[in-house]
């Protein structure tokens, strides 16, 4: 019994066929795909953007390990045709395409819709096509190379026993290998592209047929942002691995006072906490209903190369820096913060971040004309606990004492 | 609250209804002043006040040494109004221990008779009430001055700075702790013993609070464990102790503050008013339906 559970309860359970939805939504920063089973029946968005629904059949099992219902794509994957009625509008079916940027969005992808997607996905066939032909000149370069290189190796040998000179024998040149394609484009698909004000909608879809599809009916929530800001991530050098974050315009960062700051500025806007989260992961067990909880969700990078530093009735302006981790050599275990140079090499890691060194008890950062940005800097006496405890005890003692002796002077 | 206190305090407020120069509402103020001079004088002049103002800034102090500690260890900590959760711990108990002493104090002169002498001078149910009421406020100034004393002791020797609207909130709690004791001497004015007014009175402040703390701890917890899947229930629970509960409307007022939602702030101030008069009155009314004499065995 005990040796069988663990193995009985990794097993899928049974199949059902469902009509589902695949959501391509926005996350405040990029799309990230999503399914929503039958069992999710209020679709989470944000308002305002333009997200994709995919209605499909296909047979859904429970997966007990995560928790969570999933596809079985391989036994049935049958995208639905018609038009989903969201409200009194309709959105009839279309085709998108996800394209991912290189760098820092790698991860991101931005959504093309329609003849923007089929646009996109050729130019990017076309491209990889033409630097698919680039590699292969290259390989071919390569080789040329590679006999040029023999040829020439001969030469010098040949030269160099003949006693003459080699400085005026043409060095053949290394072939450049091609830039790689830093962008890429999903193939279309089909989808309904939407894009709703805020709000609660009914939502189901209408078949080609004119009929609404069995099980499409769902209800559909898109929600704002209560306001913007920009998050800090703050890092003492002390604690590079440990970073704190500021997302509330009000926070204070109260640091040691020991240590220089590393400070990383992002965009923010601030969601009720379920629909958000129920938007990222709409099978999410560990998110409670909550009125009046929000959550500030990252939107992207801030493009800024400077802040603002005030400290007491000066201002400074920091430039962003790039630092890495230096492992400290000898025994001593630890790392410490420099600024990266050619000298620490290739393949070592980075973080772009503005440093800040709090002195004096006060200090204030703000991005450059970005309202609501700033934050304090409060440099804290960590040492002063015992005395807090201390303080709060002569209450007691002032108290007893006077109540003491007015009784002995009342008798 | 000793009885020589109260029969001084009766023929004084006697002596004050023979004179018939004295308009009857002008009899009235001065018993409730004279009512609320002598319930400070009788808390100021126990050690109950010293005690719960040292609890109360013990608590304050170990909320601010853990921030502290934290600070040591990681370099740094990220926080709103950093002295604003420990005043409002601080608050809460001295707020918590003023509607205890309140309904022990209504129930406790009903229990020896003494209300009964008191209602001999031209001192009725309201006055009588409102007194205790305007006594026990002016307990809580004393008491928020001294706690405001420390915290700002604190932030020097911190300097984790007081926040404006910190102190914003410790003012706004003048209403909450009006609140507090009216709903106090509403119990007390329900119960005939002192002992019973006490533990009512508790229960029902640590039901308050066992909720509220329930509410957020289960709100955090997955939905499919035991504590998160009570989670709906609880919240049930803290939407109905938000309206029944003085202390949620310093955390609603306090929420809007932060959030800059002037109106929200007023709704929930006018909210707290309004609870204070309502369990005020209601305080007069039992008091005058169920008589000012000793409850008979």
């Amino acid at each position: 019994m005990f040796i069988v559970a663990p193995v009985v309860a990794t097993q899928p359970t049974e199949r059902q066929r469902q009509t589902v939805y695949n959501g391509i939504v926005f996350d405040a920063q990029g799309y990230q795909g999503v399914f929503l089973p039958e069992n999710e029946h209020v679709v989470y968005v944000l308002a305002d953007t333009i997200n994709v629904l995919v209605p499909k059949v296909t047979d859904v099992y429970w997966w007990p390990l995560t928790r969570e219902y999933r596809a079985d794509w391989e036994s049935r994957d049958e995208t639905l045709d018609g038009t989903v009625e969201i409200g009194d509008r309709s959105f009839p079916m279309t085709t998108y395409s996800l394209r991912h940027d290189g760098g820092f969005d790698a991860s991101k992808a931005s959504l093309l819709v329609g003849d923007e997607a089929g646009q996109g996905y050729r130019d990017y066939e076309a491209k990889r096509q033409a630097y698919q032909a680039e590699v292969n000149a290259y390989g071919d370069a390569v080789k040329a190379f590679n006999d040029q290189l023999v040829v020439w190796g001969q030469e010098i040998d040949r030269l160099q026993k003949a006693g003459l000179p080699i400085n005026n024998l043409p060095v053949p040149k290394q072939p450049q290998a091609p830039a790689q394609v830093s962008v890429s484009v999903t193939e279309p698909e089909p989808g309904v592209a939407f894009n709703l004000p805020a709000g609660s909608y009914a939502m189901r879809l209408r078949g080609a047929d004119g009929q609404v599809v069995p099980g499409s009916e769902r209800t559909i929530v898109a929600f704002g942002p209560r306001r913007s800001g920009v998050a800090y991530t703050v890092m003492a050098a002390s604690k590079y691995t440990l970073p704190d974050t500021s997302t509330n315009p009000d926070d204070l960062i109260l640091v040691r006072g020991d240590t220089d700051l590393y400070i990383q500025p992002s965009a923010e806007r601030e969601y009720d906490a379920y629909a958000s989260a129920k938007m990222l992961n709409p099978q999410q067990h560990s998110v409670q209903d909550r009125r009046g909880r929000w959550a500030w969700l990252p939107s992207g990078r801030v493009t800024a190369a400077e802040i603002d530093l005030r400290v007491g009735t000066g201002a400074t302006v920091v430039s962003q820096g790039t630092y890495y981790a230096k492992q400290r050599p000898g025994s001593a275990l630890g790392f410490e913060i420099v600024p990266y140079g050619p000298e620490a090499g290739t393949g070592v890691s980075t973080f772009a971040a503005f440093q800040v060194r709090p002195v004096q008890a006060e200090a204030f950062v703000s991005l450059p004309s970005t309202a609501g940005s700033t934050r304090e800097i409060r440099v804290v006496r960590t040492g002063s606990g015992n005395l807090l405890f201390a303080l709060a005890l002569l209450p007691l003692f002032g108290g007893i004492s006077w109540v003491a002796f007015r009784r002995w002077k009342t008798r | 609250m000793d009885s020589p206190a109260i029969t001084d305090l009766a023929v004084r407020a006697v002596s004050h209804s023979d004179s018939a120069a004295q308009p009857r509402e002008h009899l009235r103020i001065a018993g409730i002043l004279l009512l609320a001079r002598r319930e400070v004088g009788s808390v100021v002049r126990g050690p109950g006040i010293y005690v719960i103002l040292t609890l109360a800034s013990l608590v304050a102090a170990v909320v601010v040494r853990s921030y502290l500690d934290f600070i040591a260890g990681s370099g740094t900590l990220v926080l709103a109004d950093p002295l604003g959760s420990p005043l409002l711990f601080a608050v809460l108990t001295i707020t918590g221990y003023l509607g205890l002493v309140a309904a022990a104090g209504l129930a406790g002169e009903r229990e020896r008779g003494t209300l009964e002498v008191l209602f001999y001078g031209p001192v009725d149910a309201a006055s009588f009430v409102t007194g205790k009421l305007v006594g026990y406020l002016c307990v809580y100034v004393l008491m928020a001055a001294a706690l405001v004393g420390f915290m700002m002791l604190t932030a020097a020797l911190t300097g984790i700075p007081l926040g404006g609207r910190t102190l914003l909130v410790l003012a706004a709690s003048l209403l909450t702790a009006g609140s507090m004791i009216a709903l106090g001497l509403l119990l007390g004015a329900l119960t005939g013993r002192s002992r019973v007014a006490l533990a009512l009175t508790g229960l029902v402040i640590a039901f308050f609070a066992a909720i509220e703390v329930g509410n957020r701890v289960a709100g955090s917890q997955p939905a499919d464990s035991l504590l998160g899947s009570a989670a709906g229930l609880l919240a049930m629970a803290s939407e109905f102790i938000g309206w029944v509960s003085p202390f949620s409307y310093l955390w609603r007022a306090q929420d809007s503050l932060a959030l800059g939602q002037t109106i929200d702030v007023l709704v929930a101030l006018i909210g707290t008013v309004v609870y204070g008069l309502v369990s005020a009155g209601l305080a007069i009314l039992v008091l005058r339906r169920r008589g000012i004499q000793k409850w008979r065995e």
